[in-house]
């Protein structure tokens, strides 16, 4: 091996510092390329603001990470917008977008570029910059910050759920990444006299993507691993710059077939062992402080509420107000809007007409997430749970921090989970996992909590025990349940709401609904023979 | 107006390559749900052997080598890297995208170190189509239009058959849920590995028709021929043919139109990602896009 | 004299280091209805990822007519005529319910027979309503008869249903119930995991019970709720009491 000269070493802190803002985007389950364009914008603002306007090196520098930071803003809108592969998509957009406009405007030099940028050293720059980016991701591994990135990649439509913004921080990702780069760019540019479009373009974009990809997202030291060591070869044989391309390509197809968390992967499973544990949660504390509706009054008030899918009714002209505490029962045949109505009361689908109040706010048209801030938690038919996590990291991920918050273990134990907070939920049968879920949605504190069928594959002792729960949690909070189960709901409902066809036809006591004829027949049958 | 017309005219003749490339993506899409980023690089190495093969065996070697080289190459795509990670999970869409961006590394690299990074030429005698027709004052080539031609046929019977055939069946049903479609006995590898093989069929017949009207390749060759028609693919939706061939028309057009504004080639493919861009800021599902999550109904 | 039927024996099964299904054995002969009941977590639905292929064996054995089938993946059981209805998702929502029955025939290997599709119409007019509407259109209920229907159009000879009951009103449980006797006494074979008592009352056979991976004790469906030991593990004590 021959010894690095300063450009080399300047090259592989820049790939270095690359691969931690495509990295960083890995973390929130996007690929982003946007880097390598963004790192051409500060090059090119660089060189511009240092020859044309005969700027300051350092004023220069700054100003190019600025106006990085600006573009990066004005299109993390439309980026966060897109999901999934769509995102990196745009992404790629923004590369052929940003190569093709640096190559055919003439004030940029077209496609030759610019020659003459003032030049320095820039080593020690962009070493302190790497330890920089290097300890803030060490913070994020072990940051509540970070497992909500970790939610957002792992299961994006219930980290929403969770009252984490998706969006917005999806959005926040994406600006830093790109803000990185640009200031990286600007140093790029101070170091090597000039810039052109060929050094920013698709197929430097794929290459450093693929020591990203091969880095991983979930460990602070993979990137710096992974991506120096890709540099140094690629620096390296130079001579062989086609022969390295395979083997990197090679080993991107490799990672991602075997490993697809990459390096970082591997190396936080390695670490696991002693990092996440549940041993560090906070033991005192109570499990269900005070809610703060006190008042007797109406808590959850649904009025006229109608909502059609392709002209057929789901709900049809639903009203109904429900107090602040107690078990409501939800019930009616398949297809009788149950699951809609849920969906209405949590904001997750907007009625065509009629209106959503919770807590005397008319929230009708808000987001899910405005539907959580107000105090409205769901859990789901099939229990969600973030696999990769720990059953305690899914409880505590998404949820605030304060003086009052509910104590996690003692939510634990109320609910009868302790033993299995180390445990992985894919590893627990039904009985646990609904239970886990119950324990999440207490910890966010919630005025309504709606339960989509939670006994639904349980056996009837299950059930029955998970009845109990079910009425103590009520004595709390308002707690609205759809139920199949004729049992549960008898035993824990102080009434009961049957739906058919989207028609309210029953709102009274579970005994009374259940002697309504239309509900005896529409739904039942003959009740005596199923729940007997 | 004379020269508008010309240039709709060539727009047409644009179309023909976007459209083929682009039903090569969507043929994969359709039965996989993968995004084969590395049709381009494909294309420009099936270009460049087909092109040695053109110099050293003839009309016979050329056809074949352009036909196969792409089918071989995508065949060993899906067995060497979507099927291992479907085995690991069935959500491959950034993982098989990713996975495509390797080999796109992979086979840029080999066709670089085939032509020492040189542009390589067909000899110039080699399968000439210069005839062209003059309707009103317009002068029109033969071969563009015969480009558009087949690809048209080949979205048609395409289109039809995703619909209507048992395989096209099958191809919608791998793409909607791999691990039920393998339980109800469907062969989902090798219904996969035929949709790949397929895709390289057409990017093999894309190789023979736009080396005709280029004439050259080179290693890099590849993004060039890819990015329009993988930008026509995902403002179309990702997998809405319609949307996809209509998209196509009008970015063949565009560029086209885009010469009577400016000289610089470069602004070409910035209008293309900047209207794609701007769909996906505005629809973040693409033009023929339904929301991808499967929502149950009530 | 050659063995009939599906015969599992001392089968081992299970995800990551964890083994689920411990030594278990089950016998199910041609037009019998068996039923699994037991508690969450037993291996009932692993039991069934096994015998439709998607959990590999990991030892013990699964003949079919004294077959080894246990190697090859889901297409290859459904192709020997074993057809897994698994639980939750189970269509394909973006085609329509015609489309769905079709991919029945179409994945084992030939066009669809216009008698079979009458048959499954009259188990389940509603299907024939729906024809041209998008699966994913359609209530959990109706997808899952879909899912069953689309399973009978390939005539299979065993049938594996897995929690079936679970979404479904009870009004519709029960037209399940009559629908999978009739197909019993065609001469399919049911294999039914669920939880649903009355479901696999009316669906008759044995009834098996399973506990930790193995199957611990068996009775006739009808006497499920007398069976002192089966109805203390699946109702729980209490109601036992009462």
């Amino acid at each position: 091996m021959g010894a690095l000269t300063q450009a080399d070493v300047i090259t592989i802190l820049i790939d270095i510092l690359l691969t931690y803002t495509i990295s960083l985007t890995l973390r929130v389950g996007l690929l982003s390329i946007a880097p390598v364009a963004f790192q051409g914008i500060g090059a090119y603002a660089f060189a511009l603001l240092t020859l044309k306007a005969k700027m300051s090196i350092p004023l220069a520098v700054l100003l190019a990470a600025l106006i990085c930071l600006v573009i990066a803003a004005l299109l993390s809108y439309p980026l966060g917008r897109v999901r999934g592969l769509y995102a990196s998509i745009a992404t790629l957009a923004v590369v052929v977008i940003a190569t093709g406009l640096e190559s055919g405007f003439t004030f940029t030099g077209g496609s030759l570029g610019l020659a003459g940028v003032p030049h320095g050293d820039t080593r020690v720059a962009l070493a302190i910059i790497v330890v920089i980016v290097v300890a803030a991701w060490f913070w994020l591994d072990r940051s509540e910050l970070g497992r909500r990135l970790d939610a957002i990649r792992l299961d994006p439509s219930l980290a929403s759920t969770l009252s984490i913004n998706v969006g917005l921080t999806k959005a926040a990702v994406l600006v830093a990444s790109n803000t990185i780069a640009g200031l990286v760019g600007a140093l790029y540019a101070h170091s090597f006299f000039f810039v052109s479009p060929d050094s920013f373009n698709f197929f430097v974009a794929v290459q450093i993507s693929a020591f990203a990809i091969v880095a991983g997202a979930t460990h602070w030291a993979a990137p710096l691993i992974a991506g120096g060591v890709l540099a140094v070869l690629s620096a390296e044989g130079q001579n062989y710059a086609n022969y390295t391309a395979i083997a990197t390509g090679a080993l991107m197809v490799l990672v991602l077939v075997f490993s697809p968390e990459g390096l970082g992967g591997g190396l936080r499973r390695l670490t696991s062992r002693w990092r996440t544990s549940a041993r560090g949660l906070r033991g005192k504390g109570t499990a269900a402080p005070p809610s703060g509706t006190d008042q007797a009054g109406t808590l959850v008030a649904v009025h006229g509420v109608t909502k059609s899918f392709g002209g057929v009714h789901a709900l049809n002209d639903i009203t109904f107000e429900l107090p602040a505490r107690g078990v409501v029962g939800i019930i009616g045949p398949n297809g009788s809007g149950k699951s809609t109505l849920l969906a209405t009361i949590s904001g997750l689908l907007e009625p065509d007409s009629g209106t959503v109040t919770i807590g005397g706010r008319e929230l009708t048209g808000h987001d899910a997430r405005t539907f959580a801030s107000a105090g409205v938690t769901r859990t789901f038919q099939q229990p969600k749970l973030i696999l990769a996590m720990k059953v305690w990291e899914n409880l505590i991920v998404g949820a605030r921090e304060h003086a009052n918050a509910p104590s996690v273990r003692a939510v634990a134990d109320a609910v009868g989970i302790t033993d299995v907070l180390d445990a992985w939920p894919g590893e627990l049968p039904a009985s646990q996992t609904r239970r886990i879920e119950v324990a999440r949605a207490l910890l966010r504190e919630p005025k309504v909590l709606l339960m989509d069928e939670p006994a639904a594959g349980l056996t009837e002792a299950e059930a029955r025990s998970f009845s109990e729960l079910v009425t103590e949690i009520g004595k709390d909070r308002l707690v609205i349940l759809v139920e199949h189960n004729m049992n549960v709901i008898s035993a824990v409902a102080g009434r009961v709401i049957a739906l058919v066809e989207g028609h309210l036809i029953a709102d009274d006591r579970p005994e009374v609904v259940q002697a309504v004829p239309k509900v005896r027949t529409a739904y039942l049958g003959i009740v005596t023979e199923v729940t007997s | 107006m004379d020269t508008f017309l010309e240039q709709v005219v060539n727009g047409l003749g644009l179309t023909g390559p976007i459209l083929l490339v682009a039903m090569s993506l969507l043929t994969a899409l359709a039965a996989t749900r993968v995004l084969n980023v590395a049709v381009g690089a494909a294309y420009a190495l099936s270009a460049i052997i087909a092109i040695r093969a053109a110099t050293d065996l003839g009309i016979t070697g050329f056809l074949l080598a352009a036909l196969l080289l792409p089918i071989v190459l995508l065949m060993v795509m899906e067995l060497v890297a979507l099927r291992w990670q479907r085995k690991r999970s069935d959500d491959v869409e950034i993982g098989g995208f990713a996975a495509t961006l390797g080999f796109s590394i992979i086979i840029t690299a080999v066709a670089a170190l085939l032509t020492q990074s040189q542009p390589v030429e067909l000899p110039s005698d080699f399968l000439r189509v210069q005839q062209h027709f003059r309707i009103g004052g317009v002068t029109i080539q033969l071969l563009p239009i015969i480009v558009l031609v087949v690809a048209l046929v080949i979205t048609i019977v395409w289109a039809w058959a995703l619909r209507h055939t048992k395989s096209g069946k099958q191809y919608r049903a791998l793409a909607a849920d791999h691990e039920l479609a393998s339980t109800i006995g469907i062969r989902t590898g090798n219904v996969a590995l035929k949709a790949w093989a397929i895709s390289g069929l057409f990017v093999g017949i894309a190789t023979i028709l736009l080396l005709l009207q280029s004439r050259s390749s080179s290693a890099t060759a590849g993004s060039d021929v890819l990015l329009t028609p993988f930008a026509a693919v995902i403002a179309g939706g990702m997998g809405n043919i319609r949307a996809t061939v209509l998209v196509s028309f009008f970015f063949g057009i565009a560029s086209s139109l885009l010469v009577l504004v400016t000289s610089s080639a470069a602004f070409q493919q910035v209008l293309v990602f900047a209207v794609l861009f701007l769909v996906l800021a505005i629809r973040p599902d693409g033009l023929g896009g339904r929301k991808q999550s499967g929502r149950r109904a009530y | 004299m050659t063995e009939q039927g599906l015969v599992i024996e001392r089968l081992t099964a299970g995800y990551n280091r964890v083994d689920v299904l411990r030594g278990c054995g089950l016998t199910v002969g041609y037009g019998e209805a068996v039923s699994l009941v037991g508690p969450n977590g037993a291996g009932k639905s692993t039991l069934f990822r096994v015998i439709g292929g998607l959990l590999s064996v990991r030892s013990g054995s699964l003949r079919l007519d004294g077959e080894d089938i246990s190697r090859g993946g889901p297409n290859r059981r459904a192709r020997k005529g074993i057809v897994h209805v698994p639980e939750g998702k189970c269509v394909f929502g973006n085609l329509d319910v015609a489309e769905n029955l079709d991919l029945g025939a179409i994945a084992l290997g030939y066009d669809i027979r216009q008698q079979d599709l009458d048959h499954v119409f009259e188990l389940f007019p509603v299907l024939k309503v729906k024809r041209k509407q998008a699966a994913g259109t359609l209530s959990g209920g109706e997808q899952r008869m879909l899912a069953i229907a689309r399973g009978l159009i390939g005539r299979p000879k065993f049938l594996l249903l897995d929690e079936p009951s679970l979404g479904l009103a009870p009004l519709l449980v029960r037209q399940l119930g009559d629908a999978c006797r009739t197909l019993r006494e065609e001469g399919l074979s049911i294999i039914l995991a669920e939880q649903n008592l009355g479901l696999v009352e009316r669906i008759g056979g044995t009834a098996h019970l399973m506990t930790w991976g193995r199957i611990d004790r068996s009775t006739p469906a009808a006497s499920i709720r007398s069976d002192e030991q089966m109805a203390k593990a699946v109702l729980g004590a209490e109601l036992m009491e009462s």
